[in-house]
């Protein structure tokens, strides 16, 4: 019983000390940029300069709040559909949700429709539409058991929305170069601004509390789904609940920052490492490590060059390191 | 009063398949039915219709119609204890137990410190204590039942419905929860198991119902129907009931 | 017999083809129209060429290179869609283009050689996926790059001798060295500390917000601000070489520039200016309350892009940038004595169309 309490304890030490570290290193690389020359660079002139003031309260600011809550909400949703398919090679992305949003987006804008509604919308909605075809087409499908065909349908329907946005991006823009597409495949953060946040926070907000909400009942929803009806859930219910709200939150993140990837794949294997397979505190640890991820990667990004370093480039590249670092190292034997 | 009462039900599959003709049953509060039959009989989908997996209405569970009961209710009401269970996550061995605890907690809710001190108990009962914050991965075949088991006791239910609860064990585990099961039973627990072992029926079970191909072929005090011309009908092969010593042997 | 006439017969053929393939090689040994291209690869052509197709993207380059020289009005041409999104200055010149269909820039291989042109010109970027392809075919095609200034000095007289037109490719030559050499002798006396520095963006607007790109160093976007005597702030800092790359304001605030230039080759120029001016983040930038941000101008292409009108976009920098120092250049007679001299055109209302496309362009650096 005391193993129980002093486990529980730790675990909620660590969550805090994680939060803390994330808010630290927010605040720290408010300090770090371009201007007035690369790195790190305390506002002496804060109160002489409306230059300074700008760059750190709407240029850096803004940029910072929108990795923490991309990296938040990406992770939860990684983590969701990891938890729901019982499987933790899964991330939205496998579903076709990224490409069809991306679509969803990109479509938008060819048609002279570059509101910021518009294009939220139809990222939503295209996201929604190619996870409802994933799953109908694998229940479709006449083999192999329930998972296979569901990752095989997904990799189906993520490729016919690429491949669509493909088209639009040759058919839309005949004179330039393929350049363009560079946003939403590598994805950036640099179109941050208190007005494209506004636009998102709130639904974004609501989907993390709701996710973090389920956060003990998803350990019991990747169990059979008999065995998870047995205690009282309404698992059918509860997972199309929770993939329509991971969906919705990752739709609106990417309809701003473009794909980005990885991040949704390995923060909850680091949260699993850190925090153990209960999800009552994997998940909140997932969400913490992912805003840290993308908070990091988006410093190195506007930091390092003068020119941007795309924030999908940098995920994918520290992600896949960190990624091979998780794999490699043993667990402790028979230790949950 | 009857736990649970079954009157005239059938069921068939989406696919067109017949799994279950005209049933009717009554089942005692702390009795310990043995639904006996071979494979395909239609055991586990009378099971899962009795854990309200699937609707009907033609279950009425202590009283009430099965439709009736909310999902926790239910919950605190019936316990499964499946055949087995597929781990994609390495949950601890507490954490797994805690898992039956949720139908005492709020929609939103964590297990707190009453339902750890409720799940450590259940780990003792069924003696594996020291196996806490082991992960459920790293355990043997006979442990993971007695996990299973674990996690319906903790949930508290009086009523506890079993599939095939011994079939995957070598005799020393068989023999453990067996003893489990009988004091269980003894606490005044409803057990509701499926089985092909007669033997295991016999010995576990107060009442016997015969399932073949869908249809209940007998019903009532192991004593008055586990006989060796009902056995025989129902496994369509010679099987004998013998007296050895004091113990029944069926074979 | 039989043995002694199938033995002669394989001593024959052989014969025959051998003195086949001596013939052909008698007459490529005379060619009569001969270019290297820019995959270093010798293009021979029978006779003039008669059709001309451009195939592949950004065919408005080789395009544009083409018209340059009269002879054009008397080939065949076949286009893929040329408009940038500023009008079709081919058409432009030449109104039956619209009659003719254009060739999509996708085209296959296949559709190529159906229209059996003389020759085919292409970028040299698609050589791998179209040119060499097209070689399988045995369908003559000349790749170009186009991208500086040594490549145009270069490829024109090449190009000039695939037509047949060495003598006017000089005289093109000729005509853009007189107008280069007149900035860079004036560009030559500005002396270093005097000399402006100044930030070339180009636009690009996605979901309603802009974002601001700079061009690699060795572009000629990037060189025609140094001809115009002045010092590319950006440069030394896209590391990616093949293209545009994006900047955040941080990094454009930290370079401080005199003068922003901004270039957009797809929405209007003057809805950034706007926005620029307007924006609360921008209007700490010490370039904007100077009020030194400027379109670049266009007629039906922009100048500031390699294309045939970049010695105007050069031209229009260095005026922009040193007022006093070239007081004595007036843009828009630049513009029509450009399109006399270069695309020989001579009517007069096309002439002031073009001029005064270009004069819009540049409205609103005057409000």
């Amino acid at each position: 019983m005391n193993d129980y309490s002093k486990e529980q304890r730790h675990r909620r030490g660590l969550l805090s000390s994680l939060c803390l570290l994330t808010l630290l290193l927010a605040f720290l690389f408010l300090f770090a940029g371009r201007y007035p020359s690369p790195g790190f660079r305390l506002p002496l002139d804060w109160s002489t300069n409306a230059m300074t003031r700008t760059i750190y309260l709407q240029v850096r600011l803004p940029r910072i709040v929108l990795a923490i809550l991309s990296g938040a909400m990406l992770s939860a949703s990684g983590f969701t559909f990891q938890m729901l398919f019982s499987n933790p090679l899964v991330e939205p992305g496998f579903l076709g949700v990224s490409q069809g949003s991306a679509f969803g987006a990109a479509l938008m804008m060819v048609l002279g429709a570059s509101s910021t509604i518009a294009v939220q919308t139809s990222a939503t909605f295209f996201g929604l539409l190619a996870l409802v075809c994933s799953y109908f087409l694998a229940t479709r499908f006449r083999f192999g058991g329930w998972l296979l065909r569901l990752v095989l349908s997904g990799i189906a329907v993520s490729a016919i929305f690429s491949s669509a946005l493909a088209v639009i991006k040759l058919v839309a823009e005949p004179t330039k170069d393929l350049q363009d597409i560079t946003f939403w495949m590598m994805g950036g953060l640099w179109n941050a601004s208190w007005r494209q946040i506004g636009s998102i926070v709130w639904i974004v907000t609501a989907c993390i509390l709701i996710l973090l909400g389920f956060r003990w009942k998803m350990n019991l929803l990747s169990l059979q789904e008999k065995t998870s009806f047995s205690v009282g859930l309404s698992p059918k219910r509860d997972r199309v609940i929770l993939l329509v709200v991971a969906t919705v939150g990752t739709t609106l993140i990417i309809s701003i920052t473009g794909l980005i990837g990885w991040v949704g794949l390995i923060t909850p294997h680091l949260g699993r490492k850190l925090f153990g397979s209960d999800s009552a505190y994997s998940l909140p640890g997932s969400m913490i490590i992912g805003s840290l991820f993308l908070l990091v990667c988006d410093t190195l990004g506007r930091t390092l060059l003068s020119s941007e370093i795309p924030i999908g480039l940098l995920s994918s590249f520290l992600g896949a390191i960190i990624f091979i670092i998780i794999l490699s190292l043993r667990n402790q034997e028979g230790k949950a | 009063m009857n736990a649970l009462e079954v009157h005239d039900l059938s069921f068939t599959y989406p696919s067109g398949s017949v799994a279950l003709k005209h049933i009717t049953l009554s089942i005692k509060e702390g009795s310990s039915v043995a639904i006996l039959g071979s494979n395909g009989a239609g055991k586990s989908t009378l099971l899962d219709l009795l854990l309200g997996w699937k609707e009907d209405s033609r279950i009425i569970l202590r009283g009430r119609s099965l439709q009736s009961y909310g999902r926790k209710e239910l919950g605190r009401t019936l316990a499964l204890v499946p055949q087995s269970e597929q781990y994609n996550f390495s949950f601890s061995v507490l954490d797994y137990v805690l898992f039956g605890r949720s139908p005492y907690l709020s929609s939103l809710g964590t297990p707190g410190e009453k339902d750890a001190l409720i799940a450590y108990a259940a780990l003792k009962e069924v003696g594996l204590s020291e196996y806490a914050q082991r992960s459920i991965t790293n355990l043997s075949g006979g442990e993971h039942q007695l996990l299973l088991l674990a996690r319906a006791i903790a949930q508290e239910s009086n009523i506890l419905l079993l599939d095939e609860p011994t079939s995957a064990l070598d005799p020393a585990n068989r023999k453990k929860v067996l003893g489990l099961l009988k004091s269980l039973h003894a606490k005044n627990r409803t057990l509701l198991f499926t089985t092909h072992d007669a033997n295991l029926a016999y010995e576990l079970a107060t009442h016997v119902a015969m399932l073949k191909n869908g249809e209940l072929i007998c019903y009532g005090e192991k004593e008055k129907v586990v006989t060796s011309e009902m056995l025989t009908t129902l496994y369509d092969t010679h099987m004998h009931v013998a007296l050895v010593g004091q113990t029944t042997l069926i074979y | 017999m039989k043995f002694r006439s199938f033995c002669l017969l394989f001593l024959i053929i052989p014969a025959l083809l051998f003195a086949q393939g001596t013939k052909e090689q008698t007459v490529s040994e005379a060619p009569v129209f001969q270019a290297i291209d820019a995959n270093n690869r010798t293009v021979q052509l029978p006779q003039k060429p008669q059709s001309i197709l451009i195939a592949g993207r950004a065919g408005n380059m080789p395009a544009n290179a083409l018209f340059l020289f009269e002879r054009v009005n008397d080939i065949a041409l076949t286009l893929p869609k040329t408009d940038q999104g500023l009008g079709d200055f081919f058409a432009f010149i030449r109104p039956e283009l619209n009659q003719t269909d254009r060739i999509s820039q996708n085209a296959s291989i296949e559709e190529i050689a159906t229209h059996t042109s003389d020759v085919v010109l292409l970028k040299a970027t698609h050589f791998s996926s179209i040119g060499q392809k097209l070689d399988q075919l045995r369908v003559p095609n000349f790749t170009m790059n186009l991208e500086s200034w040594e490549d145009w000095q270069e490829e024109i007289v090449q190009l000039g001798s695939l037509l047949g037109e060495s003598k006017r490719a000089e005289a093109i030559l000729s005509l853009y060295r007189q107008r280069l050499e007149k900035i860079q002798n004036t560009a030559s006396t500005i002396a270093q500390d005097q000399k402006m520095r100044v930030l070339l963006l180009q636009g690009d607007r996605t979901d309603n917000t802009s974002s601001y790109k700079i061009a690699p160093d060795d572009w000629m976007q990037t060189w025609m601000v140094e001809q115009a005597g002045a010092i590319p702030v950006w440069k030394g800092s896209n590391k990616a070489a093949n293209g545009w790359s994006t900047v955040s304001f941080e990094q454009i605030a930290a370079w401080d520039p005199d003068m922003v230039i901004i270039v957009s080759y797809r929405t209007p120029t003057a809805s950034f200016i706007d926005e620029i001016y307007a924006s609360s983040i921008w209007q700490n930038l010490r370039a904007v309350s100077e009020k030194q941000i400027k379109a670049s101008p266009h007629d039906m292409m922009s100048y500031i892009q390699p294309v045939a009108s970049w010695i105007l976009g050069a031209t229009w920098l260095a005026k922009e940038i040193y007022p006093q120092a070239y007081s004595e250049i007036d843009m828009q007679e630049e513009v029509r004595s450009f399109y006399q001299d270069f695309y020989n055109i001579k009517d007069a209302e096309k002439l002031e169309k073009l001029v005064d496309l270009y004069a819009q362009s540049v409205a609103i650096n005057t409000l």
